[in-house]
């Protein structure tokens, strides 16, 4: 199979990904398809384009969070538990077939970089949200939340609706699909 | 001519492949025009990401288009606009000939109103 290698720009987005923010050449190898008769991006040509995209924005590699993972001693089902992700959301991660949120990364970054650790994750408080009583009191109710004065309709004791109508009704609907 | 409805056939063919997002053992695959006028177009998503979306348009019944006649019998093209995140994107897509992978030509904004045959 004939290869050629042929130079590739990666645009790398601002952080609001609207605009760009750099440009990065690199080469790339595309290969000739002779059933089809056209020159394609190789596999690894295309996992090497979404890579530098990643690392430009500051993203972790699937590699790193392979090794993050592994450093941690943790299976791919542990850290997606600690993560409250789904194990298949981090696999993908893990293979480059996905790649993770800015905001995860964060969060992932923090725990390579040691700058945060796993026993602060297991501290975290893990409540299921009280659909039923967001639902009637809004998210005032919660357990935590600044408590306000009661009004008419709350059937809680201590908070009183702290959102819009609007939102209490999206409250209500997101406990019917939760349901 | 007008753009016909997409044979059934091809529509779930192709939305298998795309289900796999498999771009590692040569199943999707990209030309380089491809994937440059993607990644400009949609410079903050990323390729896995317009996959569902051109899944969406092709499981519906109404998914029409043109057949794309290439330069090799290698396989069945069509071309088509779809939906991707309320922006609306022409695709351009190769199943070749044993079924199970496919190549994307096109997946960007349009450059014209129409497609081809209309």
């Amino acid at each position: 199979m004939s290869t050629r290698t042929e130079p590739f720009e990666v645009l790398i987005p601002t952080p609001d990904g609207q605009d760009v923010a750099e440009r990065v050449s690199i080469d790339v190898v595309h290969e000739w398809d002779d059933e089809i008769g056209e020159w394609l991006l190789t596999p690894e040509s295309l996992k090497l384009i979404d890579d530098t995209k990643a690392r430009h924005m500051g993203l972790l590699l699937p590699e790193e969070l392979k090794a993050l993972r592994e450093r941690l001693g943790m299976t791919q089902h542990e850290i997606a538990e600690l993560l409250e992700i789904g194990e298949k959301s981090w696999s993908r991660w893990e293979s480059g077939r996905h790649r993770p949120s800015r905001s995860m990364n964060l969060l992932l970054r923090a725990l390579a970089e040691r700058r945060l650790d796993t026993v602060f994750l297991r501290g975290a408080p893990r409540r299921k949200p009280q659909w039923s009583a967001i639902a009637t009191c809004g998210y005032g109710s919660l357990p935590g939340a600044m408590a306000v004065p009661q009004t008419a309709g709350c059937q809680h004791d201590r908070y009183a609706p702290k959102y819009s109508p609007e939102e209490t009704e999206a409250a209500q609907q997101l406990e019917a699909l939760a349901a | 001519m007008a753009v016909i409805q997409i044979p059934r056939e091809w529509c779930d063919a192709v939305c298998s492949v795309l289900e796999t997002e498999d771009t590692t053992n040569r199943v999707i695959q990209w030309t380089g025009d491809a994937r440059t006028r993607y990644g400009g177009d949609f410079i903050d998503s990323w390729p896995y990401q317009v996959y569902p979306a051109i899944r969406t348009y092709l499981e519906s019944e109404d998914a029409v288009g043109c057949r794309v006649e290439m330069d090799r019998p290698a396989g069945d093209t069509y071309e088509f606009f779809f939906d991707f995140n309320g922006t609306k994107t022409y695709g351009k897509i190769l199943l070749r000939p044993a079924q199970n992978r496919i190549v994307l030509f096109s997946a960007h904004l349009p450059a014209r109103d129409t497609l081809s045959c209309e």
